[in-house]
């Protein structure tokens, strides 16, 4: 591969809010982890699919990911994360940044994520 | 995004990024065309699941273009089909499975490559994912044309010469060596078109060798330099069909659409 | 060609039989066993074509082979 290879690996790579978030930003984690993923039943958080979310006076940036490009749900998946997002006291706008770097991969899934799949009888 | 994520690519940049997209969008409504058509079943799962990758492909290629300031309804639902810039065999949806085969596996390899060759870090990540769905692609074309090579080498060469000339025009000119090639000039790709060609011809050298199948030559004046049209990475003005276009658009299914 | 797909879900795991293919080469049905059984992410999926499928009969030994 060429130099558009994003980094190897998931080292260093967090899922949900930072240890220094406020309780805002605490606040648009728990909701954007109410969002299923619509075709298994988790969380796009457990799923790892947030990268990040950024608030700037009411203004949230939500960065995000999809297991599959080719992914029939991708706009609805959006809807339904501004949707959600729209709903918090002091939100004023929502946008959805999509990003590749670094490329999703089953390694970033949450062990929460990986009890459900393993009831609901899906293979990891 | 950063800044330097959000900053203009040159123009020929664009039209290069257009050109890989449309050649896409094209890829995904002929592997459409084909899905219920196939030899067998396994080849029609295979294909149907290579559209859908296009496409998906082509939403985020169409994401970056809108970035650059393209407009996303001229991308997507207004344009007239002189303005697609995809590879021309894309043009004509072919008429019979080996043709068919040899058409969307020269254009889905050449748009890989011409792909794989950006640098750019806004694809960074991108690629690598698109090289994932791609790899599935290329290794069904392969072995599919390995089989055909055999039970069809008239008909599998007829649709190399047919097709070789449009793909070499999508790569680009042979004039666009390393020190000239004026994407790698702007840092935004780090293979040269020459060196593309090579390597492309070469694959299908190898991949028909001790088979009946010639693989069409290289010339330097095709496509000839001072007639390419950059933008369309194509010579002449050909394009697709009028109902093709309005099938991408989706003109007859806009009355369904929900705002 | 029919060619017979294996998958297990985690190494140690017995093999299931996901299915068949229809294939004009081995390179083929490989792609093709992706294609249509790749619905979970196996561990392992293999191909086998189907004649090199031996089958294991029960013959009665006859008395006069036994010594």
């Amino acid at each position: 591969m060429s130099a558009n290879t994003a980094g190897t690996g998931t080292a260093g790579f967090s899922i949900g809010p930072e240890e220094d978030a406020d309780e805002f930003e605490q606040e648009l984690w728990a909701t954007v982890d109410e969002v299923p993923d619509p075709h298994i039943p988790v969380s796009l958080v457990d799923m790892a699919m947030i990268y990040d979310i950024e608030v700037d006076a009411g203004e949230v940036t939500v960065t995000m990911t999809y297991p599959c490009m080719g992914c029939p749900a991708y706009d609805m998946i959006q809807d339904d994360v501004r949707a959600v997002l729209r709903t918090v006291r002091g939100v004023t706008d929502v946008t959805i940044e999509v990003t590749w770097d670094p490329v999703w991969s089953k390694d970033m899934l949450t062990d929460r994520a990986r009890e459900e799949l393993r009831d609901a009888g899906i293979g990891l | 995004m950063s800044a330097d994520a959000e900053s203009r690519w040159p123009a020929v940049a664009r039209d290069y990024v257009q050109a890989i997209a449309d050649t896409k969008l094209l890829l995904g409504q002929r592997y459409g065309e084909w899905m219920l058509k196939g030899p067998n079943l396994e080849d029609d799962i295979s294909g149907a699941s290579n559209g859908q990758d296009e496409i998906g492909q082509v939403r985020q290629l169409f994401r970056l273009l809108e970035k650059q300031g393209v407009d996303r309804d001229w991308l997507e639902t207004d344009r007239e089909p002189a303005e697609y810039a995809n590879a021309q065999p894309l043009d004509e949806e072919a008429e019979a499975w080996p043709t068919f085969m040899v058409q969307v596996a020269l254009s889905d390899r050449a748009a890989w490559l011409l792909l794989d060759a950006i640098r750019h870090e806004d694809f960074t990540g991108m690629v690598q994912k698109m090289g994932e769905d791609e790899y599935f692609h290329l290794e069904h074309h392969d072995a599919r044309l390995e089989t055909l090579a055999v039970d069809q080498p008239e008909a599998v060469e007829a649709a190399l010469e047919r097709y070789f000339p449009g793909i070499l025009a999508f790569i680009g000119p042979a004039t666009y060596g390393a020190g000239e090639d004026p994407l790698v000039e702007a840092d935004f790709t780090d293979r040269a078109v020459a060196e593309i060609r090579g390597a492309f011809r070469e694959h299908y050298v190898d991949l028909f060798a001790g088979t009946d199948v010639t693989v069409p030559a290289l010339t330097d004046d095709v496509p000839d330099p001072d007639e390419w049209d950059e933008k369309r990475r194509r010579s002449g003005d050909g394009h697709i069909d009028q109902r093709v276009a309005d099938q991408l658009q989706g003109v007859t299914n806009r009355e369904y659409v929900i705002e | 060609m029919k060619y017979h797909v294996f998958t297990r879900n985690r190494s140690g795991d017995d093999m299931i039989h996901a299915g068949t293919v229809q294939a004009d080469s081995d390179r083929l049905a490989r792609i093709y066993a992706h294609r249509t059984y790749d619905e979970e992410d196996w561990d392992f999926m293999g191909v086998v074509r189907e004649e090199d499928l031996l089958e294991v009969n029960e013959e009665p030994i006859s008395s006069r082979g036994v010594a």
